[in-house]
């Protein structure tokens, strides 16, 4: 009976018109105007559960949905041939953009008043409603100067002007230049044989970034509570996630240096870039402790850069007219640094695992994403605690580092043959470097489900024997039976270390009891034996990604049936692994979110696929 | 052709070009205001901690469940490992609930002090009702914590959003209480002539959910509330003596320190309508899932072997218990308890009295823990004959409020109970281990009146009830120890919400010593 059905039916129109004007020789007028517009109605239906005897149950929902964007621009260029040699055009436009949506909900409140009615009318309680609308206005002026000398030598410089409706009007106009330049060297000299292409850029620009609509605005949420004994009660509230009428954009300040070749008749390809870009006043919400008055607020949090370097090499070593072989290597590495924070800030925190357990959080002066966890306690010669209970103890008042979420270097190998009609594809990945914490791989060892946890199960495994006195107390014994008969179990770890007095520890854990609790949730204060630490784990990998093989059934068979082409492959993806740091778990698995500090624990995460399959592709 | 062009472009052009109103139109979010007055945010802050007050599901499952219910044995719990350390949800949850009450309380505050001067003495009512209702939650919450962020704390918007200025010190608990024990004698002798404008009552009416408007009940409320802090300090040697000669001070003057006296007199936030968002619709899921709701031994054999009239009202007997009312006994080993669960024996919490009684208020303070709480003053004053009287007033009043909750409840999963009898209620005071007079000692009356307070607040008061069982460590309770944690027995505080740890580290550091489960609040001398 618990039949739960959502249906969603979905229109859309796109319409655009352009108009273009060649007012004179050189110079040109284009507008363009277009509509982007969607409606969209839902239905959601749960049956009735339970007898209505027992109560209401299920329950009716509908909504609507409408959104529409207008883009409207206007660009005048003025082209001009200087000279045999140089050309010069010259564009100056504007560019605007509204976007509006407005949702409305109904649906029942407190169960259906008659089974399986599915309507409004069948609402216990007055029904529940919602709604919500939103307007965006933006536009920009652009204007743009370009030489082209020769065709081989191109410089442009830019400049625009936005303006957006999500930041404070009283300061919602920003300008931002750029230029670029390009060189098509091998064009401009006579260059050796084996050399068929070669370019190289560069480029220096700002971009503006502005906050989420109505992300920055702070203001009150008006409501009402409906009757409470008398008139309806109207009430406000502020917000627990602040904005920031004083918010600045972000900006990104980039140059960039591109180098692309070709040799040996475009047989072999080597391209490389080096960025470098400083992204200034990023805008982030910040959290705050709940006793300051929200939950977060809406900041320009501070500058960090990035700098990378990108390469990449291809070759043909073969080309006959039956077989071709093609094969490739990219590599990117990245390195970012967190140059200032806001005022009152040491460091940015980005998530605080499991109840202060660990952190990920980044530093001035250190890349994004450095993990801490607490350390073992140590005493004052730097011997490790052990707690009566034989684990050692954990340092609730230390952090440290434990790695750091970035990567140093990640790319792919890919190798293509193809003879006559067949072509085998071959793709690997890998990433060097950068930390994750899978916690939910040291949760199932506490739950004893990998192997891990059969260590020191018994004496075979190396555990310990030991009896269980009458205060509670773990001895270690050689005998089969405790001095007073008591029952010896064979599953002692001894962990070496002191004790809180400083003599050497000979408290004995049992080795189910280790596994339960060094590795189970939470940080010191409710867990002080667990140990975060070695939750933290470097993943690096290399994948063997894709492999597949195709055939192309040849024209002359096909023709007869009107194909134009037909394509029967087979294929497996997410294949097996050449080399990887952590065992239990596909490599990638930690992805929960969008944000890269999302995509660093398994937990609440679903096991990732391996997929193989068939596939015939066809054309008519 | 070339016109037409030439209009088409112009047309377009005017279409989409923005006008600098267009900007400024799109910032503000068009569901908020820029400004509110003292009226709206009043309610506003009245109402944003609600599913703290009323029974809501988050705080019974997930708060209440795991934590105070447990420790106090108002419900029957299966022992668990490290089961006497709370966990962070519940924790977090009720303290992030509390501040942002306390930041519509900042708010209110921020816009109360914009007023003119006649408009400040106009809206005062507003001002002294809030401050009542905010001190009597901020109690709640020092009484689980100890040393809070108080009287720094909420000024984000009062900062003008600069955070730097608005991470909060921490107040210490005895200097809180100091603080609104002194406002909360200030706010009894002005309500005691306060006057209110027939302009500003018609709105108060409206806009005050608790008392809808009525400047006696809040005098009640607020002398109530000053009885139930002064109690709580009462053996605190910095206290003790403004305790008795306060509270004397409200006896003695009914007339201008009225008390909360019968149950029509109840601070409480009601339930009007099933269809507005204050309801204890989710007390259902709350209390009964988990089987939360099962009856505590020691409870049900207090109730039982007295004939407590209340024991049909409040309990009802297992699904297969054949009508008899059995309470899980904490000190049996989790397999035995698992066992009894399972067989559907043990007594529940009445559904139709409590859980699936969707109009449940939310119990701010009643006529009957008054009356505890005065017959324990006057215990405290030797003065025995008033110390019975009010500690049988106050099992009356008790009985008389359980028997209401089950009169306005809108479930009847389990038949309503035979209203109890003047009779049947006067047996019960009168029986053996009820009888005040059986009673020897000043310990021994304390423990009856201690008794009679924590069968009173059951699951319905849970802070208060933890509270006074960490003050008079009575009714005596035993628990099985966790001996492989290092918390074995109940905790003495809560700790603090990680994020004041993670986010508030300078402030926190500074009473950091304090923050585990064995530090006793200040007026937990016993």
């Amino acid at each position: 009976m618990n039949k739960i059905n959502e249906d969603e039916y979905s229109n859309r129109v796109i319409a655009s018109l352009t108009n273009n004007w060649q007012i004179v020789k050189d110079l040109r007028f284009r507008t363009r105007l277009s509509t982007d517009f969607t409606s969209m109605r839902t239905e959601s239906r749960s049956a009735t559960e339970r007898p209505l005897a027992f109560g209401n149950s299920g329950g009716f929902g509908l909504s609507s949905y409408l959104s529409s964007i207008l883009y409207g621009d206007a660009l005048l260029t003025y082209t001009k041939k200087l000279n045999k040699d140089l050309e010069l055009s010259v564009m100056g436009g504007y560019t605007a953009n509204k976007e509006i949506s407005q949702g409305v909900s109904r649906s029942t409140n407190g169960g259906l008043s008659t089974e399986n009615m599915f309507d409004l009318a069948a609402s216990i309680n007055t029904p529940n409603s919602g709604s919500s609308r939103f307007s965006l206005v933006k536009d920009a002026f652009v204007g743009t100067v370009n030489l082209n000398y020769k065709g081989y030598l191109f410089v442009e410089g830019n400049v625009r002007r936005d303006r957006t409706s999500t930041m404070n009007p009283n300061n919602n106009s920003f300008v931002y230049p750029s230029v670029n330049a390009s060189f098509i060297f091998s064009d401009a000299f006579a260059t050796p044989l084996w050399l068929s292409y070669g370019k190289v850029r560069a480029s220096w620009g700002i971009v503006g970034n502005y906050p989420d609509i109505y992300g920055a605005n702070v203001a009150y949420s008006q409501n009402t509570l409906g009757a409470q004994g008398g008139s309806s009660v109207i009430y406000t509230t502020i917000p627990t996630s602040f904005g920031n009428d004083g918010i600045k954009p972000e900006q990104k300040h980039e140059y960039e240096f591109g180098l692309e070749t070709k040799f040996l008749k475009n047989r072999v390809t080597f391209e490389a870039s080096y960025y470098n870009g400083q992204i200034v006043d990023q805008i982030l919400p910040l959290t705050l402790p709940a006793s300051s008055g929200a939950g977060s607020i809406l900041t320009n949090i501070g500058t960090l850069r990035n700098t990378g370097l990108e390469m990449a090499l291809s070759g043909i070593p073969v080309q006959t007219k039956s077989l071709r072989w093609e094969l490739g290597v990219n590599v990117a590495s990245n390195t970012n640094k967190v140059e200032k924070l806001a005022p009152g800030l040491t460091n940015l925190l980005h998530a605080d695992f499991d109840g202060n357990a660990a952190q990920l959080l980044s530093e001035v002066g250190r890349p994004m994403g450095d993990f801490y966890a607490h350390p073992i306690a140590v005493d004052s010669k730097g011997e490790k605690i052990v707690d009566p209970n034989g684990l050692y103890k954990v340092d609730p008042n230390k952090m440290e580092r434990y790695g750091n979420a970035m990567p140093k270097m990640v790319g792919g190998f890919f190798n293509t043959i193809s003879y006559k009609g067949f072509t085998l594809d071959a793709m690997l990945d890998f990433r060097f470097g950068g930390h994750v914490m899978p916690t939910g791989i040291y949760w199932m060892i506490s739950r004893g489900l990998l192997e891990e946890s059969t260590k020191f199960m018994d004496k075979e495994s190396g555990g310990l024997s030991y009896y269980i006195d009458g205060t509670g107390k773990r001895i270690q014994t050689s005998g089969a039976a405790g001095p007073g008969g008591e029952k010896v179990y064979n599953d002692g770890m001894l962990l070496p270390g002191v004790k809180a007095d400083g003599t050497k520890s000979d408290y004995i854990a049992s080795s189910a009891d280790y596994y339960w609790t060094v590795y189970n949730w939470g940080g010191p204060q409710y867990s002080p034996n667990t140990r975060y630490e070695l939750y933290i784990q470097k993943n690096s990998y290399i994948k063997f990604r894709e492999l597949s093989l195709s055939y192309n059934i040849p024209t002359s068979v096909i023709k007869h049936i009107g194909a134009k082409k037909v394509q029967f492959s087979v294929f497996g993806r997410n294949l097996f692994y050449l080399y990887r740091t952590i065992k239990d778990i596909d490599a990638e698995q930690t992805t929960a979110g969008s944000r890269w500090f999302q995509s660093l624990t398994n937990v609440g995460t679903n096991p990732s696929t391996r997929t193989y399959g068939v596939m015939l592709r066809a054309s008519f | 052709m070339k016109k037409i062009i030439i209009i088409l472009a112009a047309l377009t052009v005017g279409f989409t070009a923005c006008k600098k109103k267009d900007f400024s139109d799109s910032y503000a979010d068009p569901s908020k205001i820029s400004v509110s007055t003292v009226e709206k945010q009043y309610a506003g802050f009245l109402q944003s901690n609600w599913s703290y007050v009323v029974p809501d599901y988050w705080n019974y499952f997930v708060v209440l469940r795991t934590t105070i219910t447990h420790y106090t044995q108002a419900v029957g719990f299966v022992n668990a490992t490290n089961q006497y350390v709370p966990g962070e949800a519940g924790i977090g949850s009720r303290w992030s609930s509390y501040y942002n009450f306390l930041a519509q309380y900042r708010e209110l505050e921020k816009i109360y002090a914009n007023l003119s001067d006649a408009d400040k003495a106009l809206y005062r009512v507003y001002m002294i009702s809030a401050a009542v209702y905010f001190y009597d939650h901020t109690q709640k919450v020092v009484d689980l914590h100890g040393d809070i962020p108080w009287s720094k704390a909420g000024m984000l918007s009062a900062n003008g959003g600069d955070y730097t200025k608005s991470l909060p010190a921490y107040d210490g608990a005895e200097a809180i209480y100091t603080k609104m024990l002194d406002d909360l004698k200030g706010f009894s002798d002005e309500l005691s002539t306060l006057t209110v404008s027939a302009g500003v009552q018609t709105g108060f009416n409206t806009q005050d959910i608790i008392n809808k408007g009525s400047l006696t009940m809040w005098k009640k409320y607020c002398n109530s509330l000053r009885l139930r802090i002064l109690t709580r300090v009462s053996g605190v040697s910095a206290f003790s003596a403004r305790a008795a000669s306060e509270i004397a001070a409200i006896v003695a003057d009914q007339a201008k320190y009225p008390l909360i006296a019968t149950n029509a007199d109840n601070a409480q936030l009601k339930i009007y309508n099933l269809s507005s968002p204050i309801t204890a619709n989710g007390f259902r899921t709350g209390l009964e899932d988990w089987n939360g709701n099962l009856a505590g031994k020691v409870m049900i054999d207090h109730m039982k072997a007295n004939s407590d009239p209340r024991l049909r009202v409040i309990f009802e007997p297992g699904a297969n218990a054949a009508g008899v009312y059995l309470g899980l006994d904490p000190l049996l080993n989790s397999g035995a308890q698992t066992n009894l669960v399972n067989a559907g024996t043990l007594a529940i919490y009445n559904r139709s009295t409590l859980s699936r009684n969707q109009f449940f208020p939310g119990v701010l303070i009643n006529a009957a823990e008054v009356s505890f709480l005065l017959s324990e003053a006057a215990l405290k004053a030797n003065n025995l004959p008033a110390a019975k009287a009010a500690y049988e007033d106050g099992i009356r009043k008790s009985v008389e409020f359980y028997y209401y909750l089950r009169s306005i409840s809108n479930d009847n999963t389990v038949a309503a109970p035979t209203p109890a009898t003047p009779t049947e209620v006067n047996t019960y005071i009168a029986s053996a281990n009820i009888n005040w007079d059986n009673a020897a000692t000043n310990a021994a009356r304390l423990n009856l009146i201690a008794t009679q307070k924590w069968i009173h607040y059951n699951v319905v008061e849970p802070t208060e009830t933890w509270a006074e069982l960490r003050r008079l460590d009575l009714p005596a309770l035993s628990f099985e120890v966790d001996n492989n944690n290092a918390q074995k027995t109940p905790p003495y505080r809560w700790l603090y919400a990680a994020g004041e740890k993670t986010y508030n580290t300078e402030n926190y550091n500074a009473v950091s010593a304090k923050d585990n489960l064995t530090t006793k609040l200040f007026w937990d001398l016993q």
